[in-house]
């Protein structure tokens, strides 16, 4: 349905610098948010380091007190989650299958705590040299999180180069097998 | 079935049993339950004072936020306010520093049990180190557990006190 105005031709003057005003003034708020943010984490990361950042501690107090104590812990809890990244995507996707039949009626994935034979085609993973067994679908979520066995803590990406040179060369001597 | 569904009934399970080898927590965890049933992200739990500290012979309870992100990302678990003291526990809020409950050092692993267990043992071995309450901090690293034993439990009894009236 066309307005009032469109019909006459007329142009909403008074409407649009009123709805501009507001997006300006939102667009500003949200760079005062981010620009707050900013100051906030360089300052969390460098705190109190040396004579030159001396003042920034005081700045950071004044800061914290500024902010709704919500919206500090989201923002600490971010850096901490830029801190630690979990594996590659790939990684979790290339570890070796367990086959249905090694699995016993008691096994059960201590991220879900789901028997694995209560599915009918269990996607259970093995972690390299810890050997710790998984759900693929649990484990991939948390190694998006962390690059540490859920179990025992062992880091998993350090095990793997080996491994996967060793797969990419037989299945090129393979090719090369066929078409030689 | 969600993880934390499976929990609730091997909770209800495990805490009912007067087995101690299926049941480990007899003594320890009084209970532990949502506290609305269709509502499985808030729960509390009721714990006794260890045996030989100042908090035996008293129970403490604790409210416990079970997140989205559940067994993804830690509970936060909080002790009610000015409901106990300690050296880890900022007693005002009742927020607990406890190093298996941050991010960066939880597993998926464990679950609310083994968090309600941890927090008793925190309890019973308090971590001098990092105060969060640092006047009690500092009284325990003096070495003087007479003065610390003695300002918990008249804190405790004062406890009591206001409850009862």
């Amino acid at each position: 349905m066309s307005t009032y105005e469109e019909e006459h031709g007329i142009q909403q003057n008074s409407r649009d610098t009123r709805e501009t005003r507001e997006t300006s003034q939102e667009e500003q708020r949200r760079q005062v948010r981010s620009q707050l943010q900013e100051l906030f984490q360089n300052f969390g990361s460098t705190g109190g380091e040396g004579n030159g950042h001396s003042d920034s501690t005081l700045l950071l107090q004044l800061l914290s007190q500024l902010l709704p104590e919500s919206l500090q812990e989201e923002w600490l809890q971010e850096m901490d989650n830029g801190k630690n990244k979990g594996c590659p995507d790939t990684f979790a996707a290339s570890l070796p299958r367990i086959n249905k039949k090694v699995l016993k009626p008691s096994d059960n994935c201590s991220i879900c705590y789901t028997n694995y034979l209560e599915d009918k085609y269990p996607l259970v993973v093995e972690l390299p040299h810890c050997h710790h067994k998984f759900d693929l679908e649990c484990l991939s979520v948390w190694l998006s999180r962390s690059t540490t066995c859920p179990l025992c803590r062992d880091d998993v990406m350090g095990h793997r180069v080996i491994n996967e040179i060793d797969t990419t060369e037989a299945e090129l001597e393979e090719d090369w097998g066929m078409y030689g | 079935m969600s993880r934390i569904t499976k929990e609730y009934r091997l909770i209800r399970k495990t805490l009912a049993s007067d087995d101690p080898t299926f049941n480990p927590y007899r003594g320890i965890i009084e209970s532990l339950n949502p506290i609305d049933e269709t509502d499985l992200s808030k729960w509390e739990a009721t714990i006794y004072g260890p045996e030989h500290t100042p908090y035996e012979h008293y129970q403490f309870r604790m409210l416990i936020n079970v997140p989205d992100s559940y067994p993804m990302a830690p509970p936060k678990i909080m002790f009610e306010k000015d409901a106990i003291l300690h050296c880890n526990i900022k007693s005002v809020t009742g927020e607990i520093c406890l190093d298996i409950l941050k991010p960066q050092d939880w597993t998926p692993v464990w679950d609310l049990l083994h968090c309600v267990h941890a927090v008793w043992r925190l309890l019973r071995e308090p971590v001098c180190d990092s105060p969060l309450d640092v006047d009690m901090g500092n009284i325990i690293r003096c070495g003087d557990t007479r003065a610390y034993q003695g300002i918990v439990k008249y804190f405790l009894t004062e406890r009591e006190r206001n409850n009862h009236t």
